[in-house]
């Protein structure tokens, strides 16, 4: 896999994620950080730092990049959200416009 | 992860499948069982933190999911700034005790909340320096105690208190709360002398008294408030208004009109609708003649006693205009067409309008998008004239006597009339209830490919009009009522990939079995018939709809005309014309039938035989 497909998204506590570019795309947010051409350094690096989101919650939005990547591709499989980061993941998710 | 981006593009554009929003199904998750908000709820510096416009509609549906109670409402303290709790007959007291520590609660709306107490409004005066919007209106606990706790909240700038039981001396007391910009006390008996009290109330720009005991002359009190911009005075004894510059909003439903605006002679009439529905007008002509409101955007005149609409004549700038149950007829078509250019909406309803009138009009309204002609007298020629009408969204046919067949000159075989609103692009939705199509002329709405929802209602139609209907591929909602339909043509029916709503409403011959059956195959369809019950969580939601929606017509800002549907004019058992044994019969014949699955149209002649035999 060549750098440019993927994109590293960091957590609050310094823990890498390396995602497909397609599954960052998801997000509106991640889009438009990975897309304009405001030269962002977003852009030119392909690292996106999320000092508000935790690991765990990373951890879940990156599982729901690939779950809507399958979804929309016609595969329909469930998809949990366990109650304890519940009000966390909205949060986060509500950052990302996903 | 070892798929490429553009495998996924394409996959995304042949399914065009849209995932859901993770937002959503986290709140969808958040509510799901007691025991899932029993996790969360422990996480206070979150919801702490919760933006209004996530805490919002997590906590509208923890109220309808039945979840929310009042010692969860402590966690939302901080992010809350709108609660509306309206139709809900369980909050009480006990509720607003907890709304008093929220502390940037804005807006509370309880309508129809049945257990509201006095008590508990005030728990709510304590709100006083957050509180802008306060909706206690058809809370028939509430009177003139209550009332006092309000008069607390000093930053009050909207209040509704309609329908309750505070009188005409609580209402006077209403005059210290100087920042009131909205005001609706409907349904109570306010009269002559409060009205003049409350002239204090400099910034009022809504005022709602219909239903009060003000006459002719406390209307002229209206002169004092210099921002007055909406009045609604339906069913009071008003019969004059006097002239309000400012005003832009009237509403007279069900009075008996002498005069609007009398002796007014400034240039500049701001008025822009004014809904006159149900008057008793006296001299209709020089009444509204005189305003000389060529502002004018909406004027409703449904069933009131008008005859003459020449005084619709200045008014070029109408958008709405609703005509219904009103005694015009094809003479007063010409006016519509000097008026026509910007009309959005008409409504014809009822009148006595035949094709040739609706063809006096139909080149000069280039802006016509919903056009109801239901039970007016036009035939199947008024097609040929609504070709014309080239924006055209929504036409309502209902209750005429359109057949779908036009003749020709010169030709022995009538033809398809449908085909001549194929050229309306626009046209999305189609009534056609109560009308005499049978299955051959149904076969010409097929032409209408870009449909969204056809509503069809008539004893011709049967299985094979059923099926036919499946080809318009865009059907969101879909009524065959009263048909002739079998559970084996339901059976074999195909529906529209996109199809909501399919309503069989009095299609009598349709079984319990048939019906649930269709429904297991289709899920995501609902369908609307006699012999299904509703399950309770949706038919609660239907209630407070219903609750929510009192008083439309005198409370209405907008003209919203509804029609009682077929269903109920027309709920009479269609099993009363048929003779036991016949109906035996045809019930066996449709049971067994959906067993052994022979051919349909064997099925159908079968049934044609029968009804012939009965007749006989």
């Amino acid at each position: 896999m060549r750098k440019e497909d993927t994109v590293k998204l960091i957590s609050a506590e310094g823990f890498e994620f390396v995602i497909d570019r397609s599954a960052a795309l998801v997000s509106n947010t991640l889009k438009n950080m990975l897309t304009s051409s405001g030269g962002f350094t977003e852009r030119e690096f392909g690292e996106v730092r999320f000092p508000e989101i935790s690991t765990r919650i990373l951890e879940k939005v990156c599982q729901y990049f690939y779950w809507s990547l399958q979804y929309s591709s016609g595969k329909e499989v469930d998809f949990p959200i366990e109650p304890e980061i519940t009000l966390e993941l909205m949060m986060a998710a509500n950052y990302l416009h996903t | 992860m070892q798929r490429s981006d553009q495998q996924y593009s394409m996959t995304d554009e042949a399914t065009g499948i849209q995932s859901p929003k993770l937002v959503e199904m986290c709140l969808n998750a958040a509510c799901e069982s007691k025991e899932s908000v029993q996790t969360w709820r422990k996480q206070i510096r979150t919801l702490e933190r919760l933006p209004a416009h996530l805490a919002h509609p997590l906590f509208h549906r923890l109220l309808h999911s039945g979840l929310l109670n009042p010692p969860l409402l402590e966690v939302f303290r901080y992010c809350i700034e709108e609660v509306v709790l309206s139709g809900d007959s369980s909050i009480s007291a006990e509720w607003t005790v907890y709304f008093k520590s929220f502390k940037y609660l804005r807006i509370l709306k309880a309508v129809s909340c049945k257990s509201l107490t006095n008590v508990a409004l005030f728990h709510i005066a304590g709100l006083a320096d957050t509180l802008q919007e306060l909706d206690i209106s058809c809370c028939p606990k509430i009177t003139d105690e209550g009332l006092s706790h309000v008069l607390a909240l000093k930053n009050l700038e909207g209040l509704g208190i309609s329908e309750t039981k505070i009188t005409a001396n609580g209402v006077q007391q209403l005059c210290i709360l100087k920042n009131l910009r909205y005001l609706d006390m409907g349904g109570l008996p306010v009269t002559d002398s409060s009205l003049c009290v409350l002239t204090s109330l400099t910034r009022l720009e809504s005022l709602y008294v219909w239903g009060s005991k003000i006459s002719d002359q406390g209307v002229l009190q209206l002169k004092k408030f210099p921002n007055l911009q909406m009045v609604n005075l339906a069913w009071t004894e008003v019969t004059r208004i006097p002239s309000l510059q400012s005003l832009k909003y009237l509403n007279m439903a069900k009075c008996t009109v002498a005069s609007i605006f009398e002796g007014w002679n400034g240039l500049d009439v701001q008025l822009e609708e004014l809904n006159l529905s149900g008057t008793n007008i006296q001299g209709p002509l020089e009444v509204i003649a005189g305003i000389g409101a060529h502002n004018l955007l909406t004027v409703n005149l449904s069933s009131s006693n008008f005859k003459d609409v020449t005084f619709l004549t200045g008014l070029s700038k109408i958008g709405v205009l609703d005509l219904s149950g009103t005694m015009i007829n094809d003479a007063a078509m010409d006016i519509i067409r000097s008026i026509g250019a910007n009309l959005k909406h008409l409504d014809l309803s009822g009148c006595r309008i035949t094709s040739g009138g609706v063809g006096a009009f139909a080149r000069h309204v280039p802006s016509l998008e919903q056009l109801h002609l239901s039970g007016t007298l036009v035939d199947d020629c008024v097609f040929e004239y609504l070709q014309f009408v080239h924006v055209l969204k929504v036409l309502d046919l209902s209750f005429t006597n359109i057949k779908g067949f036009a003749k020709e000159r010169g030709r022995a075989v009538d033809s398809n009339s449908f085909v001549n609103l194929k050229d309306l692009t626009f046209l999305r939705i189609l009534d056609l209830r109560n009308t005499p199509i049978s299955d051959d002329s149904s076969q010409g709405i097929l032409c209408l490919s870009e449909l969204t929802q056809l509503d069809l209602r008539s004893e011709l139609l049967s299985d094979f009009s059923l099926q036919s209907l499946s080809l318009l591929k865009k059907l969101v909602v879909l009524s065959i009522e009263g048909a002739m339909l079998t559970d084996l043509g339901l059976l074999q029916f195909m529906p529209p990939p996109q199809l909501k709503t399919l309503s069989l409403l009095d299609c009598w011959l349709l079984t319990r079995k048939g019906i649930s059956q269709f429904s297991k195959t289709h899920k995501n369809i609902s369908v609307r018939h006699g012999l299904i019950t509703i399950d309770s969580a949706q038919k609660n939601r239907n209630l407070k709809q219903i609750q929510n929606k009192r008083s439309p017509t005198l409370k209405g800002t907008r003209i919203n005309v509804q029609y009682i549907s077929g269903s109920q004019a027309y709920s009479t058992d269609e099993r009363i014309r048929y003779s036991r044994s016949a109906l035996l019969k045809l019930r066996e014949q449709s049971a067994c039938t959906s067993n052994t699955l022979p051919p349909l149209l064997s099925n159908l002649e079968e049934l044609a035989g029968l009804f012939k035999m009965t007749s006989v």
